[in-house]
C-alpha cells in the first residue's frame, strides 16, 4: 500500500465539479513547505488567513492536478497559537482555506512518536488522510528506522516514503492522492484513534489572530493521553517493543557534535553576533550597489525612454508618467534586489538549522524584552534596514510575536535615518557630533525596550512568557533550488501587494508637487512652496511649533520622509534652492539655511530644535515601502494604529526634547 | 531531581511536570510527559539544557528544566558520557 503506481483514474475536477483541495498537515521542520514548494514550484500564492496574520501559501500541483494547501506548523490541532489554530480550523473545515478533500499528513521520522500524535487527532476529523513519510535519513542516522509498507498496514491508509529535499517519492505521492482523490468516498480512513475532545479539531477558539488560544481541562489532557497509548501501540507495532527500562540507546550524531561547539556560550554568541553583522552588511553595503543599480536602470535609463517617447504631449503627462508612476516603480523594483536578499538569508539560516540554535542562544536576552529567542533577527536587520526586517519576522512561530515584533521594527534606526542625524549633528553640534549620532541610537534601543514592555502589558499581555522548549532540526545542507523558488514567490508578492500602495501614493505625492495654488506657474512646473504639497506643508508646520521648529521646510522634509527617509536631506536642500551636499556631514550652505531657520523658529535654542527634529525622524513612520509591507503582513488596521502611535509618540517625545533642551 | 541537574548522558525518566495545564499538554505532546525516558545531551549552563527525546533534540531553558522532576534510569550512555567528560 505504501507504492501506488498511477492507475486509471477520473479527473478530480470530473468527480468534484471543481479541482479538489489538498491541504499538507505537519508539524514545523518537517518539510512541508519545502513537499509544498517542490509540488507547485512558482505557481503559488501566499495570502494571509481569512481574518488573521497568518500566512497560508496555496498553489497547484499538476502532477497530482490538486489544489494543493500549505498550512501552518502545528504541533496539535489543540492549538496553542493562532497558526495552530488556523490548521486546526482549516482540518475541522472552518474558515480557513475553504473545503479540503483530503489532508496530507507529513510524518517526521525522527519525530514519530508526536507524529502520530498529530496523525490520531487529524484522523478523527473523518477527513480522507494520506501519510507521507520524511526524514528517514536523518531518523536513520540516529537509529530509528520506520518501515511504510509496515507503518501502512497498521494504519490502514496509504503510507509514501517521501524526501522533499531531494524530490524522492514526490511522483507517488502525486499518484496516490490522485487515486483517493478520484474515490472521497472509498478512501479509507487511519484505523484506530478514538474520537475524542480533540477530534474534528473541535476546538473552538477565538480567532486567529485572537489572544487565548488555549483551552485545558482534565478532559483535553485526558483525551491527550488516550491518545498517546494509541500512538504507543502503534509504535509497539512498527519499531518493535519498548526494551524492559523503556530506555532506546540515543546515537550520537554529527548534529550533536556541532551543537557541543556551537551551544557553548562563548562559542555560540560570537558565532550569533558574526551572523547578525553579515546580515547588517547584507542590507546595507551588499544590497546598495543592487538597488542604485535598479533605480539607474528604472529611473534614469528607461525614465529617459519614456519621456522621449512622450516627448509630443503636454509636459504634464511625462512629469507624471516619469516622476510620479515610474518613479512609484523604480522604487518598488529597487526595493527587489534587498528584499531577494533577505529572503534568501533568512532560509539559509532556517533551511540549515541553524536558526533554532540561535534562538535558543538569543533567549535570555530577549526574553528580558518579553520576545521570542527568534526576534533577535529582524530587529537586528532593522539597525540595517527597516523592510527586509519586516520579512524576518516570518521566522517567528507565534502571530503575536510576530505582529508585536513587526511593530517594534519600524522603531529600530535605519541607516536612511542615519543622514539625516550626520547632517544635523555636523551643522548643530560640530563638536560632538558623535556623541548626538550615538545618542540616536541608543535612544532607538531604548524605546524598542520600552515600547515592547509598554505593549506586553496591554495590547499583548496574552503573550505569557511560556517555557522555552524548541525543537533543534539536525543541520542540513541548504536546498538553493527550493530556496530560490520560496524567494521568487514572495518577493513577487512584495512587488505586486506593497508595490501597488508604493506606485499609488507616489503618484499622489507627485500630483500635490504639480498642482500649483498660486497664480502664474503651470501645472507640474511649479517650485514646491507654491505648489498643494508646500501649501499642505505650511498648514502642517504650526504642529512643530512646540518642538522648536515650525517652519515649512522642515515640515515639507518630514512629509517626504514619509516617502522615503534617504530623501530628507535631498528635500530641504530642494526647498532651500540650495545644492544637496554630497557628503551630509559637510553640508555647506544647506547648513547655514538650516542653522538661520532653526535659530528663528526656535526662539534662540536651534540645538534644541535640531535635536527634537531627529527624535522626531527616529520615531515616525519609516517609511513608505515598509508601512506597505507591514499593511501586506499584518493588515491596514494594525498598519494605521501603528502610523498614528509613531506620530503621536514622535511628537510627543520631540516637544520634550525640545522643551526641556532649550531651558539647558 | 530535576532535569537541571542531570549529568550529559545520563538517561532519566521523567516523574512529574510542574507547569500550567496547558503547557504541560503541551510537553507532553512533544514526549515529554511522566514516565517518558530522555537524555541530556548538552549543558549549556545557564542558557538551559539540550534533550534527547527519542531521535529529537529539544532545547530547553534553565527555569523549565527545574520543573521537571526526574529519576536515573540505567547507566549513562558511553557515548554521551565520554563527550561530558571532553
Amino acid at each position: 500500500m505504501s507504492c501506488h503506481e498511477p492507475a486509471q483514474v477520473q479527473t478530480p475536477v470530473a468527480t468534484l465539479g471543481r479541482r479538489a483541495t489538498v491541504a499538507l498537515v505537519g508539524s514545523p521542520n518537517v518539510g512541508k513547505s519545502t513537499l509544498f514548494n517542490a509540488a507547485t514550484g512558482a505557481r503559488q500564492q501566499v495570502v494571509n488567513a481569512p481574518g488573521t496574520t497568518v500566512e497560508l501559501a496555496t498553489g497547484r500541483w499538476r502532477e497530482a492536478d490538486v489544489t494543493l494547501v500549505d498550512l501552518p506548523g502545528a504541533y496539535s490541532l489543540l492549538p496553542r497559537t493562532p497558526d495552530e489554530q488556523v490548521t486546526a480550523d482549516a482540518v475541522a473545515g472552518r474558515g480557513g482555506p475553504g473545503e479540503i478533500d483530503v489532508v496530507v499528513v507529513l510524518l517526521d521520522t525522527t519525530a514519530i512518536a508526536r507524529s502520530l500524535y498529530l496523525l490520531g487527532q487529524v484522523a478523527t476529523a473523518d477527513v480522507p488522510v494520506l501519510v507521507a513519510l520524511t526524514m528517514q535519513d536523518v531518523a536513520a542516522a540516529r537509529g530509528v528506522l520506520i518501515d511504510a509498507d509496515v507503518l501502512a498496514a497498521r494504519l490502514g491508509v496509504p503510507v509514501v516514503a517521501i524526501n522533499p529535499r531531494t524530490g524522492d517519492g514526490l511522483d507517488r505521492l502525486a499518484a496516490t492522492v490522485q487515486e483517493t482523490v478520484a474515490d472521497l468516498a472509498g478512501a479509507p480512513r487511519v484505523a484506530g484513534p478514538a474520537r475524542t475532545t480533540a477530534a474534528g479539531a473541535a476546538h473552538p477558539g477565538p480567532s486567529s489572530d485572537g489572544a487565548d488560544v488555549a483551552d485545558d481541562g482534565d478532559a483535553r489532557l485526558a483525551d491527550a493521553d488516550a491518545l498517546f497509548g494509541w500512538v504507543q501501540d502503534v509504535l509497539a507495532e512498527v519499531q518493535g517493543p519498548t526494551p524492559a527500562d523503556g530506555v532506546r540507546a540515543v546515537a550520537r550524531t554529527r548534529s550533536d557534535r556541532v551543537d557541543a561547539v556551537l551551544l557553548r556560550p562563548w562559542v555560540g554568541v560570537p558565532v550569533l553576533l558574526a551572523v547578525m553583522w553579515s546580515l547588517f552588511e547584507l542590507v546595507t553595503v551588499a544590497a546598495t550597489p543592487l538597488m542604485s543599480w535598479v533605480d539607474t536602470v528604472v529611473n534614469g535609463w528607461f525614465g529617459g525612454l519614456v519621456r522621449t517617447l512622450l516627448s509630443g504631449l503636454p509636459d504634464w503627462v511625462s512629469g507624471f508618467v516619469v516622476d510620479g508612476v515610474l518613479a512609484g516603480v523604480g522604487t518598488v523594483l529597487s526595493f527587489a534586489p534587498l528584499m531577494g536578499l533577505m529572503f534568501v538569508a533568512v532560509a539559509l539560516l532556517e533551511d540549515s538549522g541553524y536558526l533554532a540554535r540561535a534562538a535558543f542562544v538569543a533567549d535570555r536576552a530577549m526574553r528580558a524584552l518579553g520576545l521570542d529567542g527568534r526576534a533577535v533577527l529582524p530587529l537586528v536587520i532593522g539597525f540595517g534596514c527597516n523592510l527586509p526586517a519586516l520579512a524576518a519576522t516570518r521566522t517567528l512561530p507565534h502571530a503575536r510575536q510576530r505582529l508585536l515584533t513587526g511593530l517594534l521594527v519600524p522603531l529600530t534606526s535605519c541607516t536612511a535615518r542615519l543622514t539625516v542625524y550626520v547632517m544635523l549633528a555636523a551643522v548643530f553640534f560640530p563638536d560632538n557630533a558623535g556623541t548626538a549620532v550615538f545618542g540616536m541610537y541608543l535612544l532607538s534601543a531604548l524605546l524598542v525596550i520600552g515600547i515592547g514592555t509598554l505593549l506586553r502589558r496591554t495590547a499583548f499581555r496574552d503573550l505569557a512568557r511560556e517555557p522555552f522548549v524548541l525543537a533543534l532540526p539536525a543541520y542540513q545542507r541548504p536546498r538553493l533550488r527550493a530556496i530560490a523558488t520560496s524567494t521568487w514567490v514572495r518577493v513577487r508578492s512584495f512587488v505586486t501587494k506593497a508595490g501597488t500602495i508604493i506606485v499609488a501614493t507616489l503618484s499622489v505625492v507627485w500630483v500635490l508637487m504639480a498642482l500649483p495654488v498660486t497664480g502664474g506657474h503651470r501645472l507640474a512646473d511649479v517650485p514646491v512652496e507654491d505648489s498643494v504639497y508646500g501649501w499642505v506643508a505650511d498648514g502642517v508646520a504650526p504642529v512643530f511649533a512646540p518642538a522648536g521648529f515650525d517652519d515649512w521646510h522642515a515640515s515639507a522634509a518630514l512629509m517626504t520622509g514619509f516617502v522615503a527617509k534617504e530623501v530628507v536631506v535631498g528635500s530641504m536642500a530642494q526647498s532651500f534652492a540650495v545644492a544637496e551636499p554630497e557628503d551630509p556631514s559637510l553640508p555647506g550652505d544647506l547648513g547655514t539655511q538650516l542653522r538661520a531657520t532653526f535659530t528663528r523658529t526656535s526662539g534662540g535654542a536651534p540645538g534644541a530644535a535640531a535635536l527634537a527634529f531627529m527624535v522626531f525622524v527616529l520615531v515616525y513612520t519609516p517609511c513608505l515601502a515598509t508601512l506597505s509591507e507591514q499593511a501586506r503582513l499584518f493588515g491596514a488596521r494594525w498598519t494605521w494604529a501603528a502610523v498614528a502611535s509613531q506620530l503621536v509618540l514622535a511628537w510627543v517625545l520631540a516637544v520634550l526634547v525640545f522643551q526641556v533642551g532649550r531651558l539647558l | 531531581m530535576d532535569l537541571s541537574r542531570c549529568a550529559v548522558g545520563a538517561a532519566t525518566r521523567i516523574v512529574d511536570v510542574d507547569v500550567e495545564p496547558g503547557m504541560r499538554r503541551r510537553l507532553g505532546e512533544l514526549g515529554l510527559r511522566p514516565g517518558a525516558v530522555v537524555q541530556v545531551t548538552q549543558d549549556v549552563r545557564r542558557q538551559g539544557r539540550v534533550l534527547a527525546v527519542g531521535a529529537e533534540r529539544f532545547a530547553l531553558d534553565v527555569r523549565t528544566c527545574t520543573l521537571i522532576a526526574v529519576e536515573p534510569v540505567g547507566a549513562a550512555e558511553p557515548a554521551l558520557e565520554q563527550a561530558a567528560r571532553a
